[in-house]
């Protein structure tokens, strides 16, 4: 791989863009359907009789497919080359981090602002996840009506947007790709949208722009208490300026953790901002609806995960009660206000503010098997509502109409649609051999695990798989199974070639991670790990929940590291009772790692079960086993021995009280990484 | 030597620190006879004009340029100053001066308006622009503005058969007057307060002297009628810079005038007072605690104002004419911070307003510029409505459209990103977060109409209203439109480029 292998990533979709743009603009086709909003002109009269095949249109969907295909390959040769357990010689989250770019490029004011990109375990998932969905849907908008051109050129910006948005590590250029990715967004949905597109466009951007105006403010204020921009530097707390930031004043940081949380909350969103969803969503052409859904709401989730958590690992602590509300009352609101919509594509949007809630539960519930199921759920949402909406999309384009009293019994007539538009449901609802299983049991075992969310949280985020179950097998059962009412559904063409081609992927997609989840959280696992470390994370000071993950491995891996009197105080810790998680009893003597997938997938069906003791050991296949690097990390002898001050100081309410103690614990923490 | 080679030679040092501003007023004097009294000068007019102008404040600025990292000088008894921060001014306006020249003369053909008076006109309101940016004198200060706002008040009004043009003339002609003589019995005020400030302990007008006067006696030393002059000053300059509650003249005079005047009008008035109001509060800085909070809250009210007038606003002109009054309240936020700890952040503060003044100039000039160049014979493209699906017609001019107000909202990879960027960061630097916040909200109201502007050049379909084809290609409106909008985002991906070219203004005289 080229050393500045992610500039070329981000830019090559922008450099299609821009040859786009020089190409013959393809003549609109005729609309053939009385939808009068749809933008095509005042000249589709003349051109009915226009032949099918335009030499215009098949050129700009090649060049479109290609710059989507080899940002595609390139990703996906990256994915293949990239170490899972990659750690560079230095201290805080950004020690996963490969493939740096860094070179200076701004200096204005007193500020100086690095270009600089890189790529760990969690972005390198969701870097793959947008070069992924954005050739299926560039493969599936070659069929837009009018103005083709304009839509591919503004995926292919949207596309460089993003991609850019995962790779920096220089806020600066993170509030630069985070910003400028809502222009061609804005555009897609102003321009290629439905009725009220205009209205959803607007909010759509101004509901982004009022979060990240003040997330610019923070960044700014951050650049005021720290002296740089630079994320790595951020998060380190053996760099000055990473030591800088956790020792400033608390009230302080809480404002400007605030403001960073509220344009990722916009973003995610979160329960009281979410509006704009389900109108940008319901507004927005299906390859629009597509990457929103499946990859720019991960922005925000992201965002929480890349800059919130490491930077404000103490504010996160102090709010998380609330994030955790919000996302269960977003969870249970979004599944309710999901079963009642007419509409088939606000009901796919308000069940994204139900999944995205259990992302943010994963998040806030900070432990390991939170965050990973967070993140693998991330994906996995990313996976199955683009298909979702695929499917949606077909259907009107079939029909014309978005009405679920429209359809019924259309089993009979599209039976190989009906299977995928079940299999999509059935990975939205998380049913076990699912990718939605994967995730949200993970996230509903992690909250139940965590401090933070506690039995009476997760039971309630429990309810929303039930509910999920209610509205999405309903919503299933009203477009396909039933009676056929109307006759206009009784001769409808099934599947077609290409969208064959574009929903095969996205099936094998939700079954390899379904069946196959470890290969996927094997990618993310470390640098999650060390992250639900870094913000305090207590149990790889105990054996019992330690072991969960490990296979029932103690914390034996540390025993050739170091000095002997480390041993000797680590020991001890291993034996003592568990000290914060209240909720969670466990004892290790009865974790069996050889526990098999099929009955706590019955366990965690619609009756909202809690994942008991028993359960906990499902994680197990999700999570490799130890991390191979050990050497690597044991090259850090005095953080070792750091570690035992660490375990002397077991109350959180000790860690929350001074921030030169958060420092200094954060430091212990993150050296001893779980491994 | 003798006694008149010496004085020749002190001649010589003042004319060489006001060469700029005298090479433009000598061109406008050429100008204004060669149209006039020679026959073929007129008949060739329409290219003579225009050219002899552009070379006239090309000159000006290499004069300028030369000199831009040479010592601070003062020139006639200390009444005009010739520091880096000047010349960067001077720069600045001879760039928009330029681009005005380039918009207009095909639109003024286009109105049947090419008429030479209209370019001395252009020329001596540079003159005064330019002198105002040197003035360290209260009283040149006020020649220098009146100089302009004369020259103005003319080319508002330059439309002579449009009712619109002739009333935005007479209101800003009225109103001017107006705040002039507010500004008049200021500077009288202000001299008299000045007794026993200086350090003759006479009474001056001269701002070095009145500033080393504050600098010594501090707070203590200051008369209230010394407070009162300064204040009454600051509604003259107020009105000037069209901060709320003194901008009521602002839309109907952006309206009214032609586009191409408007555009010259926004960018050059924005700078030039920009730059007084900057070496004015720098010399009032041993007292900021008694004008800090009112620029405060001016600055808040004109942002806040500004952006909300402007969301109703069907027509372009007076939209961005509002938006103006909007961004004069961000550079006013920035100007403010020069006041801040003793002037600690004076450096960042100055580079603030500069680039962002720099930014202002761009953007402001090439969305008129848009405007000029889709109107054509008999039809001033000025309603929303003329650009309603635009992007059918006309997409480059629509794209184009998008990048000026994309820089105008703020939003990245433009060049108004990066200059509220460092509005931001003085902002925090001197502490002033209020002031900030007040900027964010005031940002997300500009959104809307910005992008209500791209909504319907992009998302409507064309109609009967849409501004179909242009009667004149014009090639210098062209080459306007064209460097702005590749500076508007060249300078937004490497504004270090932009900030190294105006640092020398940091180097102001101050005392």
């Amino acid at each position: 791989m080229p050393q500045n292998v992610l500039s070329i990533l981000t830019f090559l979709p922008l450099v299609g863009a821009v040859i786009l743009l020089f190409m013959k603009r393809p003549q609109d086709l005729p609309d053939d359907h009385g939808h009068e909003a749809h933008p095509h002109d005042a000249h589709s009269e003349e051109e009915t009789s226009k032949p099918a095949k335009d030499p215009a249109r098949t050129a700009i969907c090649v060049a479109a497919m290609l710059f989507a295909v080899l940002p595609f390959l390139l990703s996906l040769g990256m994915f293949l080359q990239f170490d899972p357990g990659f750690t560079a010689n230095m201290q805080g989250i950004g020690r996963h981090i490969q493939y740096i770019e860094d070179r200076s490029w701004i200096s204005i004011g007193d500020m100086h602002i690095r270009y600089k990109m890189g790529v760990d375990g969690i972005s390198i998932l969701l870097i793959l996840l947008t070069t992924f969905l954005m050739v299926l849907c560039v493969g599936y908008s070659c069929r837009t009506k009018a103005r083709l051109k304009e839509f591919m050129v503004f995926l292919l910006l949207l596309e460089a947007g993003l991609i850019g948005v995962f790779c920096a590590l220089d806020l600066i250029l993170f509030y630069i790709f985070w910003e400028a990715m809502l222009i061609p967004m804005y555009f897609l949905i102003g321009i290629f949208g439905h009725e009220r597109r205009i209205h959803a466009a607007i909010k759509f951007f101004l509901f982004t722009f009022a979060g990240s105006i003040f997330m610019l403010i923070a960044i700014v204020a951050t650049y005021m208490i720290a002296g740089t921009f630079d994320l790595l530097a951020l998060s380190d707390p053996t760099n000055p300026a990473g030591s800088l930031l956790p020792n400033h004043d608390p009230r302080a940081l809480m404002y400007l953790y605030s403001a960073f949380a509220l344009a990722f909350m916009i973003k995610v969103p979160m329960f009281p901002f979410h509006t704009w969803l389900p109108d940008a969503h319901v507004e927005a052409p299906t390859a629009g609806s597509a990457i929103l859904a499946g990859v720019m709401l991960k922005m925000g989730t992201y965002g929480f995960v890349r800059f919130c958590l490491p930077l404000f690992p103490v504010q996160a602590q102090q709010s998380a009660g609330l994030f955790i509300t919000l996302a269960v009352i977003g969870i249970i609101y979004g599944s309710i206000v999901a079963a009642v919509q007419p509409d088939a594509k606000k009901l796919v949007a308000y069940s994204s503010v139900a999944h995205l809630g259990f992302v943010v539960l994963g998040i806030f519930s900070f432990n390991r098997i939170g965050l990973q199921g967070a993140l693998i759920q991330n994906i996995n949402h990313g996976i199955s509502t683009p298909m979702l909406f695929f499917i949606v999309g077909m259907l009107y384009d079939r029909r014309h109409t978005r009405e679920i009293t429209q359809f019924g019994g259309l089993k009979m007539v599209v039976p190989f649609m009906a299977t995928m538009l079940l299999l999509a449901t059935l990975s939205s609802v998380a049913v076990p051999f699912f990718n939605g299983f994967v995730g949200e049991f993970t996230i509903l075992q992690g909250s139940f695990l965590s401090s933070n969310g506690g039995m009476v949280t997760t039971a309630l985020a429990a309810t929303g798989m039930i509910l999920s179950a209610v509205y999405m097998l309903w919503w299933f059962q009203r477009l396909m199974l039933g009676p056929i009412n109307h006759a206009v559904n009784k001769h409808l063409p099934d599947l077609t070639r290409s969208e064959w081609l574009v929903l095969t992927p996205l099936v094998v997609m939700i079954f390899w991670i379904g069946l196959g989840s470890p290969y996927w959280t094997s990618k993310m696992e470390v640098p999650a790990n060390s992250l639900s470390v870094a913000i305090g994370e207590k149990w790889d000071t105990s054996q019992p929940q330690g072991a969960i993950l490990a296979g029932a491995k103690p914390v034996e891996h540390h025993e050739e590291s170091a000095t002997p009197e480390v041993k000797t105080e680590v020991q001890p810790s291993v034996t003592e009772p568990e000290p914060t998680t209240e909720t969670v009893p466990i004892e290790p003597n009865k974790i069996k790692p050889e526990a098999t997938l099929e009955p706590q997938g019955k366990a965690n069906t619609p009756e909202g079960t809690l994942p008991n003791s028993s359960e906990s050991k499902e994680t197990s296949p999700n999570v490799t086993p130890p991390v191979k690097n050990n050497e690597e990390k044991r090259a850090e002898p005095n953080a070792e021995k750091l570690k035992p001050a660490d375990d002397k100081k077991p109350k959180e309410g000790a860690r929350r009280s001074t921030p030169h103690k958060i420092a200094s614990s954060r430091r212990t923490e993150v050296s001893a990484t779980w491994e | 030597m003798g006694m008149s080679d010496k004085l020749w030679a002190i001649q010589f040092a003042n004319l060489i620190a006001v060469l700029p501003a005298i090479v433009v007023m000598v061109t406008g004097f050429i100008v204004l006879l060669g149209d006039s009294c020679v026959p073929t000068w007129h008949k060739n007019g329409k290219a003579l004009n225009p050219a002899v102008t552009f070379v006239g404040i090309a000159v000006a600025l290499f004069f300028n340029m030369t000199r831009i990292g040479k010592e601070t000088a003062t020139a006639f008894s200390g009444a005009v100053v010739d520091d880096p921060f000047s010349r960067i001014a001077i720069l600045l306006l001879g760039v928009a001066a330029i681009l005005a020249v380039l918009l207009s003369t095909t639109y003024l053909e286009n109105k049947k308006l090419h008429h030479g008076e209209y370019y001395v006109l252009i020329l001596f309101s540079l003159f005064g622009a330019m002198l105002m940016a040197s003035s360290n004198e209260l009283i040149t200060l006020f020649v220098s503005i009146e100089t302009l706002s004369v020259s103005l008040y003319v080319l508002a009004g330059f439309a002579r058969t449009e009712e619109r043009s002739e009333e935005a003339a007479l209101k800003y002609f009225l109103l001017g007057a107006f705040a002039a003589g507010f500004l008049l019995y200021g500077i009288a005020l202000v001299y008299g307060g000045s007794f026993g400030l200086s350090p003759t302990g006479k009474a001056t007008t001269n701002l070095t002297e009145i500033g080393a006067g504050l600098a010594s006696a501090g707070l203590g030393g200051v008369t209230v009628m010394f407070v009162i002059g300064v204040a009454l000053m600051f509604v003259g300059f107020a009105f000037k810079a069209a901060l709320v509650p003194f901008h009521m003249w602002t839309p109907d005079v952006y309206q009214g005038s032609p586009t191409s005047v408007t555009a010259y009008m926004a960018a050059l008035t924005k700078i030039a007072i920009f730059t007084v109001i900057l070496r004015i509060l720098s010399v009032l800085t041993p007292i900021s605690s008694v004008w800090l909070i009112t620029a405060q809250i001016l600055a808040v009210l004109t942002m806040f104002g500004g952006n909300i007038l402007a969301v109703t606003q069907d027509n372009v002109k007076r939209m961005l004419a509002y938006s103006s009054v909007a961004h004069a309240g961000y550079i006013m936020a920035a100007v403010v911070a020069v006041g801040v700890a003793n002037g600690k952040f004076h450096d960042l503060a100055i580079n603030a307003t500069m680039f962002y003044l720099f930014a202002y100039t761009l953007m402001t000039i090439g969305a008129f510029g848009v405007l000029i160049w889709l109107s054509r014979r008999g039809r001033d493209c000025q309603t929303l409505g003329d650009l309603k699906g635009l992007v059918k017609r006309d997409p480059v001019g629509a794209y184009t459209m998008l990048v000026f107000m994309l820089s105008l909202g703020g939003i990245p990879p433009t060049m108004g990103f990066m200059g509220k960027l460092m509005i931001f960061n003085v902002l925090l630097s001197a502490g002033l977060m209020p002031l900030a916040l007040c900027l964010g909200f005031a940002s997300i109201i500009s959104v809307y109409y910005y992008l209500r502007v791209v909504w319907m050049m992009c998302f409507m379909e064309p109609d009967k209203e849409t501004i179909t084809d242009h009667a004149v290609e014009s090639s210098g409106a062209l080459f306007a439109i064209g460097v702005t909008v590749v500076l508007s985002l060249f300078f937004g991906l490497a504004p270090t480029i932009a900030q190294n070219l105006l640092a020398p203004a940091t180097n102001i005289l101050v005392r």
